[in-house]
């Protein structure tokens, strides 16, 4: 997982950047807090969660942006199937975004991209699994959003992300809706 | 109307030239290692069960038991190979350091005709340290469907942890070094495989299979321009595999290593060559499956002198000679293991070939070469005759007719594998004779002038093997726990087989952001296994100006046919429905992005790719055993400081 980090952090460091150096002042970070709602086995055997997070974007053009960050959630089971473990929910994503103005001081924000999503699941139930009780798998999403700049130019944004992760024998998909809020 | 066309197509031809120049090193940088560079084109016959490894041949007539491609690694080749899985990817070399330089089909230096080039890159005149790594992963993870859904067991699915080598090196006019260090590493499990090598050994069903790779090298130059350079280069591989001559996953250990001492420009055009090949191999422990451990060694010297006979007259002259060793060691003091080989043995073999090229005119050439090989008592004569005439102004014509012999090497002659649970054996056979190869081919190309590559191609051809060295199944079984099938085989002399086929290229650009790649094979396969009928690959590229390229690639081949691997109900133990041998037709697409900076701070170049492979998750399968290999993600990151 670490290793997604990084690169997702490296590839936004220099992804971006003609002139061979970085422009920090295009670099944005902030924070997220987000709901989780996921279908399939995933919703059927655990109950919804929150997510919290911390998140960097790099402004490429007037409308375009480079994203990425990390978030945390704590998924725990809904007792429908006792032998199901809670788990820890991390995601990574890397997402390329576009914003189009709607309004004075409002966007409309819309993008996509990859994620690696890494389940650690926890307790006795997850026993059974031995060394392997920390599983990562990629998902692929699409995104959509409504921004507005205040606070002194920063940016709040209200967000929906829809996500398939590339599971087996079926997909899993979860829904995001949240906000992020870049104060830097 | 006509002239109309005429320059549209003039027009076409002069774009794509600039623009296939401008990509011509993209389909490299798709790779993460040599072997899946070259797999990239359809020209070369891959088999591989799992990601990494791949068995690749240029010659389509090349049985998958008995691939007679040779590697011709700096400029010497390579005849010691794991149980005959002869791997770009088991040669000590990498990306960063080796190019793949050239495949041959007229090169009678060395005892195989077909074969394929790698050698070093030039060393900076400057001190340089490079590098270049990747790590990824397939999808298919089950997560929370183990818990979720019943009867669902573990699966490894393969994982790519970081992997990759660098290499310092330094130069001037008088001397240079470089060194290189590697590591690869890949689960090459997956739910098919899992059920196979778990039951196999469970105390290496989960280990990482693993790679190692180091080298150094060293010349001097002296005043008469002649070069003294030391080569050594070591691989390790330690792992799960399919070998050809097993046909049934094992979990291997191999260490390869090479000294080669060079001596290049004596009296100007004299080049000699000493190396010594070292390959020792281990099958570890299974069920049924006992220990064996051996070794192989080469030692070779070899001489090439070139000779200008006039300006119109080249001839080249070269001779080899081999001391080849092969033994059996004994694996851990008190367990019982066998014998890989039938006997321990030496041999020598030895060649004298020559190459002579005459050109009638600027643009008219003709090529003759000769070989005459010795091995045991085995005396063969190989030679080919290569015309290539310049018939328009940018379009070339390449007529060649060859025919090479191939000599049987010890797996083939002296190898033995015994499942002792089932009492089935693969078998090597000490009175094969040599196989012959022959081909007529006919290439036409259209070759930009400004890239000097290929614009338009045709290149039919036909090819006939005698005597083919091949494994006859005695009998195949579907097993009762693992699904696995296995063979009782000995290698023998096979019925004479032919193949006729063509392949087309054509490159093309529909503005100077897009270039679309494309090739394709269709190919006679009545008589011939193995072979698909249509292979073909597309890739479109479009470039993002300083955002680098993205890059769409579909590649599609109809089935093929296995009768090998034919299992009948009554020993299908496993379904009990039989398998008829048939490989199914692949089509896969894959996306790819990178991006190039240069420079980046420190870095002189700093390169970026991802790329998503098999988006579709569909069956891609090259042998009818082992996995398909299904959607993965590849970050790969390279450069040079």
């Amino acid at each position: 997982m670490a290793y997604y980090l990084i690169l997702g952090v490296m590839f936004i460091s220099v992804t971006c950047v003609n002139s061979q150096e970085i422009e920090w002042e295009r670099v944005s970070g902030g924070i997220s807090i987000s709901y989780l709602q996921p279908n399939g086995d995933m919703g059927k055997y655990w109950n919804n969660s929150f997510g919290l997070g911390g998140e960097l974007k790099y402004e490429l053009s007037k409308r375009t942006y480079l994203a990425t960050g990390i978030q945390f959630s704590s998924f725990s089971k809904n007792n429908i199937k006792k032998s199901v473990p809670n788990f820890y929910f991390i995601s990574i994503p890397l997402e390329i975004k576009f914003i189009f103005l709607i309004a004075n001081g409002l966007h409309l924000s819309t993008g996509g991209g990859i994620q690696s999503n890494t389940f650690m699941f926890l307790g006795p139930e997850a026993e059974k699994l031995d060394d392997n009780d920390t599983e990562s798998e990629f998902g692929i999403f699409i995104a959509l959003g409504i921004e507005t700049i205040s606070f002194n130019e920063h940016t709040l944004e209200f967000y929906s992300k829809y996500q398939t992760i590339f599971s087996s024998p079926e997909q899993i998909g979860i829904l995001f809706i949240g906000m992020r809020f870049f104060f830097f | 109307m006509k002239m109309k066309l005429k320059i549209f197509f003039l027009i076409v031809i002069a774009l794509t030239s600039n623009s296939i120049c401008q990509f011509s090193k993209i389909n490299e940088t798709f790779g993460m290692r040599m072997g899946s560079t070259l797999s990239h084109s359809i020209k070369y016959q891959e088999y591989r069960s799992t990601r990494f490894l791949p068995v690749v041949n240029n010659f389509n007539l090349n049985r998958w038991v008995s691939s007679k491609t040779t590697y011709i690694f700096n400029d010497l080749p390579v005849n010691v190979s794991l149980l005959n899985m002869s791997s770009l990817d088991l040669l000590p070399a990498n990306l960063i350091t080796n190019e793949i330089t050239d495949t041959y089909d007229s090169d009678l230096r060395f005892q195989s005709g077909h074969s394929i080039g790698i050698s070093s890159i030039t060393i900076p005149d400057e001190f340089s340290i490079s590098f270049r790594g990747y790590l990824g992963s397939q999808t298919g993870d089950q997560l929370i469907h183990f818990f979720t859904r019943d009867n669902t067991e573990t699966t490894n699915i393969n994982k790519i942890p970081p992997s990759g080598a660098i290499s310092i090196s330094n130069s001037n006019n008088k001397w240079g070094y470089r060194l290189t260090a590697g590591y690869y590493g890949f689960f090459s499990t997956g739910s098919e495989n899992d059920r196979i090598i778990s039951n196999t050994n469970n105390y290496y069903f989960n280990k990482l299979n693993k790679q190692i790779l180091t080298s150094g090298n060293i010349f001097y130059q002296f005043k008469n321009n002649e070069i003294l350079s030391l080569d050594f280069n070591f691989m390790s591989y330690y792992g799960w595999d399919i070998p050809p001559f097993i046909t049934s996953f094992v979990h291997l250990e191999n260490y390869f290593h090479r000294f080669q001492l060079s001596l290049k420009n004596l009296f100007g055009n004299l080049n000699l060559y000493l190396k010594k090949d070292e390959s020792q191999g281990m099958i570890n422990p299974g069920s049924g499956i006992l220990p064996s451990k051996f070794l192989q060694t080469e030692y070779s010297f070899y001489s090439l002198w070139n000779l200008d006979l006039s300006e119109s007259d080249k001839l080249e002259i070269s001779g080899d000679i081999n001391l080849y060793k092969f033994k059996n060691l004994s694996y851990k003091d008190d367990n019982p293991f066998q014998n890989f080989f039938n006997e321990d043995k030496d041999f020598i073999n030895y060649g004298i070939a020559s190459k002579y090229v005459h050109s009638f005119t600027n643009t008219f050439q003709s090529t003759l070469n000769l070989r005459y090989t010795k091995q045991n008592l085995l005396n063969t004569i190989s030679g080919s005759i290569e015309i290539k005439e310049k018939i328009f102004k940018n379009t070339l014509l390449n007529f060649s007719a060859e025919s090479y012999s191939y000599v049987p090497n010890v797996t083939e002659l002296y190898g033995n594998f015994t499942r002792t649970d089932l009492i089935f054996s693969v078998r090597g056979n000490s009175s094969l004779k040599f196989s012959r190869s022959n081909k007529i081919s006919l290439d036409l190309s259209y070759i930009s002038e400004f890239s000097g590559l290929s614009v338009l191609q045709i290149n039919p051809f036909f090819e006939l093997i005698q005597n083919p060295i091949d494994q006859n199944t005695l009998q195949s079984i579907r097993t009762e726990n693992t699904g696995e099938i296995l063979r009782d085989a000995q290698y023998v002399n096979g019925s004479n087989q032919k193949l006729f086929g063509s392949y087309f290229l054509i490159n093309a650009v529909f503005n100077k952001n897009i270039v679309v790649q494309s090739e394709c094979q269709i190919a006679d396969n009545k008589e011939v296994e193995y072979i698909p009928k249509f292979k073909s690959r597309l890739d479109i590229i479009l470039s993002l100006s300083k955002y680098g390229n993205i890059a769409a690639s579909w590649f599609y081949r109809t089935k093929s046919y296995w009768s090998e691997f034919t299992v009948s109900k009554e020993n299908d133990f496993y379904l009990e429905t039989g398998f008829d041998g048939l490989l199914p037709q692949i089509s896969v697409v894959s996306l790819y992005y990178d991006f190039t900076l240069k420079p980046f701070y420190i870095f002189n170049i700093l390169h970026f790719k991802i790329s998503l492979e098999n988006v579709f998750n569909s069956t891609q399968k090259y042998l009818p055993i082992g996995n398909s290999l299904n959607r993965t993600f590849v970050f790969a990151i390279a450069g040079e400081l």
